[in-house]
């Protein structure tokens, strides 16, 4: 959700202590820092530097519909009128449609979806409506809105939270008297449709189902959604209620198509803003080549701190986005050392990301809102409408993957009727390089589509089961367009349902909510001590656990530094002692592939590839210490955690031996070649499946080691027995069903890949295409594109037939990667800090 | 609350009728015409059934294959239960059909013994939607064992006030056991939620010279309707009640499948005493845990002949639902009258303890029932119990527990002094008795003596000690969150008092 616009129009931020700059010092600052940026005297690597001009609101009078006094509480909030769209949408619902509302970050999305609420509520006293957050966090800010709000309108509505922090002895009177039921998509799986009958006020009441943030319902967690609102929508119809939706979403290519999907309803779509917009610089920055030869660039982490410097010296309140935790957490302890420089000025710069507990992550926004936190650090978590109120500057410390989180972040810099600047500094993977000597790919291009696939069966399958348990299924009901019989029956059959009559029921010892997971991390987080004061510092997801809280690990929160003693994995906690470390930690996994089910193979006599289940074993061996601001590896140590393994699809191909053996290289040579395969391959998966590179696993195996595979290929006898097999498979427990369309799409694949690594103008490889030379050997990137011509080749030999032009939306850019390179890149500038 | 519940319910029973989605209803209204046509599928809809008439025939079987092969593939996912991280909790494995046969001995024996009858012979449940059989137990009849064993004598004459000092606050009203339903479920599972019931419901009470046993076993999941009917009959005299955590788990259960089927919560509103809570505390220290089998066993000396795993109930039933009678689910319905005699016997006997003039040799039990008073603010009754139970030389967590509550009742007085020197003695360990010595301390710094550091010294100690006690996950949680609380404040005070 989005701060309020209305009250932005009489400021009430305070400025920060006592780097206090006045509007106009403040525009100034950013145009002259921006300028200098351009001038390309200190950064030699600028590719776009784009203007927007400011836009103007378009307001409209609030309409009659809405009631007098929900009029009056909002000018009392300093709204005196509506943005036409907040307008487009009240009257829409009041017509009862379901709307989505996609506008900008900052556009009072938030009204746009509250007022019709509240309007509703007084109209109607016993009316009840559900907000679906995808964070608690974004929950907890909703509810300081909603009652700032029954406060100016002096009813007694109550809005409240019910997530897992809600007091067990507050739960029982939210129920039965909360108007507004606020909580996640999570907490509605396992905690309120499983047990509906302590709902019933809330069902058979509820009006309006509100669901915020709609783009992050994509991919595999949109297809549970998705399902979770049939199941939603089963109990409201059980119940007697029919609510309307009321979606609001990010810029996507495709909110209708995707709120249709995740509502299985006619949803009417409002996009058009009439809120202002500040003036705004976009600045896209490659960090320079400082190795031509191996294709090394300067770190972008390196370089968003020299940036970020700049503006937090010029005291422009800045927001770095990093791409990963410890990314973060590196920023964070880089900055703090640049600007931190006297006691008074410590608390300057905050980190922010998902595993901090709540309290500090209030007091962190409350300090960027007020002013007091000049820089902040943080993963994506800060990407959402958190209300934090308008930044001057956002820093982008690596592509977010996607066109639309990009937009978001750069979102979080923009103060009403101020100046506003984002950079944008590329790392070394491919996707960051072309999109980054490709402005126009991004500028002028369309935002990504948000693609569910509630179908997906084995989600569907998880679904049934709980839509089971909640309610026993009745003869002739639909869920979804699903021939729902032949399914309750192999229900029946595996003894998880019985069926009685016409009606199937629950009969297992088993809370199937359990055992599904709306994301892809576990619930199951291991909570972080402090052996000294005994408490918990923090909370890692399961699967991080492994690599970031392994014993002598050392574990970052806000640049501090503990160090882990002991990992608990039983009792999922770590213990840690504080301690001055100037090195961090890297974790060292291997990963195992084994195939379990083929579920197509292609029938090409030389180059078969296949998609199917697989069974993937990732274990946590060792680890790296890596010293602070120099990089330099200062030791390692072995571990002995247990794996974790899992089951997903993959999608797979393999290289015979007759075209290994055809190459002139020797096996060394190949086994290199095979890797770079594996790397370039997975670039260019995850830009087809628009995803990003960290949803796909990649590892290579072989077949005659009856397809075992390890992400190090096996040693001796020259590198590789058998025929080499490599996996790309979905990262996630289950799956999500990327392996088919990758399958389907084999042969483009292959020649992308192939198109890829030949046009990088690397000379023996670099992160762009089969990884920096260090990994691949000499000879690797040479291999690689020898083996892939001889695959191609196999290929047309088998007649295959090449799938025109019905390739998933992402190919284009993947034809982009392969035209990209970091050669193109300017050279190293040798005047460069 | 009653009145509410009754009205929900109502509406939900007509609501049910309308629960019959879209295409069913379109379905229904089409059908009754020409039922014939049913094959064919509704404009637009995939057909439901399989057989499409309407589809030419080479995509006909194509369309089934795809069908099929969906399916076939539903039950590999499902048969993969591993499916997904690993590291999930394994499946609940059903009980192995090796269990004992039926045992007719058991149940001869017993009704030779004490004379039960079986108003119901057992035969012909399964063309009834749930079976019902009926035991009687004289009261004067000792079970459980040769060596120890209970009776239920005078069940029949005890109720309030004698009840009503059971309750752990005083405000409850006490229930009269002689016309009480004693009251004990089997479930489907422990998980609970909408998709847990309970299979079988057995209820005692005291009828004549009897303690007779009503055991409603489900056959069909359909049949819980009339099965839940059958309940309501039972309580149709608003009956009070008496569990064993039946607040916590029987009672909302019941509560929830009324309200599925439509009906009124006939149990609603009844006069409970839920005995496992005044069960902690009456025999606190003496025994291992509460556990109802734990006191049955230590407590009332029963022992029980071929008793069968509480985890394995369930898995029983759904075995028994598919495949026929399973001979095990004899032992389940014994298990279920085990239970339901030892509760009566254990209410007995903790009237007993808490009746006026109760005495003991064994200082742990003295302490049991002094604590309870003591917390149900009955510290005339407390007291002399706690201060000869010390005497008497308590030894354990009894003794800490006792010193704990002593020192209270002197700091309330406003003895101070005198309540230190007994918190003073609890020893040091792991123990939550520890951990409330030092709040109890760091109040006295704090608010006596304003010393904040000397207090935050204590609170310190206290969150140190805290994650070595091992308290439930909730438990531990609330003390952290006031003891946070509690050294959050104490911080500011000693700035304060260190800025003078």
């Amino acid at each position: 959700m989005d701060s309020d616009p209305n009250a932005g129009r009489s400021p009430k931020k305070l400025p920060p202590g006592e780097t206090s700059l006045t509007a106009p010092e403040r525009r100034s600052a950013i145009r002259s820092l921006v300028a200098e940026l351009g001038g390309g005297a200190l950064f030699s690597g600028i590719t776009a530097l784009r203007h927007f001009s400011a836009q103007p609101a378009e307001y409209r009078d609030f309409p009659e519909h809405i009631a007098a006094p929900l009029r009056e509480a909002y000018r009392e909030k300093g709204v005196e009128q509506l943005y036409s769209h907040q307008r487009e949408v009240l009257d829409r619902v009041e017509d009862g449609e379901d709307v989505a509302v996609v506008t900008p970050t900052a556009s009072g999305k938030t009204l746009a979806y509250n007022a019709p609420v509240l309007n509703r509520i007084l109209r109607e006293p016993d009316a009840r409506a559900l907000y679906l957050f995808p964070t608690k966090a974004l929950s907890r800010d909703q509810r300081k809105e909603l009652l700032e709000l029954k406060d100016l309108l002096g009813e007694d509505i109550r809005a409240e939270v019910y997530d897992g922090d809600t007091p067990a002895d507050a739960r029982r009177s939210l129920r039965a008297r909360a108007h507004i039921v606020i909580t996640n998509p999570d907490m509605l799986h396992a905690g309120i449709l499983p047990h509906h009958t302590k709902w019933a006020k809330l069902f058979e009441n509820l009006r309006l189902i509100v669901i915020d943030e709609m783009h992050t319902y994509r991919g595999v967690f949109g297809s549970h959604l998705a399902n979770l609102l049939r199941r939603l929508r089963r109990i409201t119809r059980y119940y007697g209620a029919e609510p309307q939706f009321l979606l609001s979403s990010a810029t996507i290519a495709n909110p209708g198509e995707l709120a249709e999907r995740l509502t299985e309803r006619r949803v009417s779509l409002v996009t058009r803003s009439g809120a202002p917009r500040p003036e705004r610089f976009f600045v896209f920055y490659n960090p320079p080549v400082v190795n031509a030869e191996l294709g090394i660039r300067r770190s972008a982490l390196e370089e968003a701190r020299r940036i970020a410097r700049g503006f937090l010296k010029g005291n422009l309140q800045t927001i770095v986005f990093a791409r990963s935790r410890s990314h973060t957490e590196i920023l964070v302890k880089y900055l703090k050392r640049d600007l931190e420089t006297r006691p008074d000025r410590s608390g300057l710069i905050r980190g922010y990301r998902g595993g901090y507990l709540p309290k500090k992550r209030r007091e962190i926004e409350d300090g960027i809102k007020r002013g007091s936190v000049l820089g902040v650090v943080s993963t994506n978590a800060l990407e959402l409408g958190i209300d934090i109120g308008g930044l001057d500057v956002a820093v982008i410390a690596g592509y977010p993957g996607t066109i639309a989180s990009t937009w978001q972040q750069a979102g979080r810099a923009g103060r009403r009727g101020g100046t506003a600047a984002a950079v944008l500094v590329a790392g070394s993977a491919p996707i960051d390089q072309f999109v980054i000597q490709h402005p126009d790919y991004f500028f002028e291009g369309s935002p990504e589509r948000g693609l569910i696939d509630p179908d997906n069966l084995s989600i569907l399958l998880e679904h049934l089961k709980c839509a089971a348990f909640e309610l026993p299924f009745q003869k002739g009901e639909t869920f979804g367009k699903e021939d729902l019989e032949g399914l309750l029956e192999v229900l029946e059959e595996e003894e998880i349902l019985y069926r009685s009559g016409e009606r199937w029921f629950w009969t297992a010892d088993s809370y199937p909510a359990n055992s599904v997971s709306l994301r892809s991390i576990s619930s199951d987080n291991f909570v972080v001590h402090d052996r000294e004061s005994g408490r918990i510092i923090g909370e890692v997801d399961f699967v991080s656990a492994h690599s970031t809280l392994h014993e002598k690990a050392i574990y970052l929160v806000e640049s501090e530094t503990w160090f882990v003693e002991r990992l608990d994995h039983q009792g999922r906690r770590a213990e840690v002692r504080k301690i001055e470390s100037d090195y961090y930690t890297d974790a060292v996994t291997h990963t195992r592939v084994s195939v379990l089910d083929r579920f197509a193979a292609s029938s090409e006599s030389a180059a078969p590839a296949a998609h199917g289940e697989v069974h993937v074993l990732q274990q946590v061996v060792g680890f790296k210490k890596i010293r602070f601001f120099t990089g330099e590896i200062v030791g390692s140590g072995e571990l002995d955690l247990p794996a974790v393994e899992m089951h997903t699809t993959a999608f797979w191909l393999e290289a015979p031996i007759e075209v290994l053996h055809a190459i002139p290289f020797g096996p060394e040579d190949r086994r290199d070649g095979v890797q770079g395969i594996r790397s370039a391959l997975r670039a260019v998966a995850a830009t087809f499946l628009m995803c990003e590179p960290g949803d796909l696993g990649a590892a290579i195996g072989s077949r005659a080691d009856e397809d075992l595979a390890a992400d190090d290929p096996p040693e001796g006898a020259g590198g590789l027995l058998g025929t080499p097999q490599i996996f790309i498979y979905d990262d996630y427990p289950g799956g999500i069903g990327f392996s088919e369309p990758l399958y389907e799409s084999r042969a483009a694949l292959l020649r992308e890949t192939l198109g890829l690594i030949e046009r990088c103008p690397c000379q023996a490889g670099c992160p762009s295409c089969v990884g920096p030379v260090g990994e691949v050997g000499r000879n690797g990137k040479r291999a690689a594109v020898a083996i892939l011509r001889g695959l191609r080749n196999q290929q047309s030999a088998g007649n295959e037939v090449e799938p025109a032009e019905e390739l998933p939306a992402g190919e284009a850019a993947a034809r982009g990667i392969a035209a990209a390179g970091k050669g193109s890149a300017p050279a190293a500038d040798p005047a460069a800090p | 609350m009653t009145e509410g519940r009754r009205s929900l319910a109502e509406r939900l029973a007509r609501r049910q009728a309308r629960f019959l989605p879209a295409v069913d209803r379109r379905e229904e209204a089409e059908s009754a015409p020409a039922r014939e046509e049913r094959s064919l599928p509704p404009p637009g809809e995939e057909d439901p059934g399989g057989g499409g008439g309407s589809i030419g025939i080479g995509e006909e079987s194509s369309a089934d294959e795809t069908k099929a092969a969906r399916l076939r593939r539903a039950r590999a996912l499902l048969r993969n239960t591993e499916r997904g991280w690993k590291d999930r909790r394994p499946a609940q494995p059903l009980p192995a059909g090796s269990l004992p046969a039926r045992h007719p001995t058991t149940r001869t024996s017993e009704s030779a013994r004490h004379a039960a009858s079986t108003r119901l012979p057992p035969a012909g449940r399964h063309q009834e939607p749930f079976s019902r059989e009926e035991h009687d137990f004289p009261l004067a009849a000792r079970y459980g064992g040769a060596a120890g064993g209970a009776t239920l004598e005078g069940l029949a004459e005890t109720g309030e006030p004698a009840t009503a000092r059971l309750q752990i606050h005083r405000e409850q009203p006490g229930v009269d056991f002689a016309r009480t339903l004693f009251l004990d479920t089997e479930t489907s599972g422990l998980a609970g939620g909408t998709g847990t019931f309970a299979f079988l419901v057995g209820v005692g009470r005291v009828v004549g010279e009897q303690f007779r046993i009503t055991q409603l076993l489900l056959q069909d999941p359909g049949g819980e309707r009339a099965m839940l009917e059958q309940l309501a009959a039972l309580a149709a005299d608003g009956p009070d009640l008496v569990t064993y955590n039946g607040k916590g788990f029987d009672l909302p259960l019941l509560d929830t499948r009324f309200a599925l089927n439509g009906l009124p919560n006939p149990l609603a509103g009844a006069r409970h005493l839920d005995l496992l809570h005044p069960a902690r505390r009456l025999f606190f220290g003496r025994h291992e845990s509460a556990r109802l089998g734990v006191l049955e066993r230590e407590l009332l000396g029963v022992e029980r002949e071929d008793d069968i795993p509480g985890d394995q109930i369930p898995g029983i039933f759904f075995a028994s639902l598919r495949n026929g009678p399973h001979p095990a689910m004899e032992s389940v319905l014994a298990h279920n009258r085990y239970d339901l005699r030892t509760l009566a016997a254990l209410a007995l006997r903790a009237a007993e303890h808490t009746a006026a003039g109760w005495n003991s040799d064994d200082p742990a039990y003295l302490q049991g029932v002094g604590h309870h008073f003591f917390r149900r603010g009955e510290p005339e009754a407390a007291i002399p119990l706690l201060s000869q139970a010390l005497e008497a030389g308590l030894t354990g967590p009894s003794r800490e527990r006792c010193l704990l509550d002593l020192g209270e009742h002197r700091k309330r007085s406003g003895d101070w002094e005198g309540a230190l020197r007994l918190w003073d003695q609890v020893r040091p360990g792991d123990t939550r008795e520890k951990l409330e010595a030092l709040v109890w301390f760091a109040k006295w710094e704090e608010h006596r003596r304003k010393d904040p550091a000397a207090a935050l010294a204590h609170v310190e100690d206290a969150l140190e000690l805290l994650p070595r006690v091992g308290m439930q996950f909730g438990t531990e949680t609330r003390f952290r969150l006031e003891l946070e609380e509690r050294a959050r404040r104490l911080r500011g005070k000693r700035r304060k008092l260190s800025r003078r």
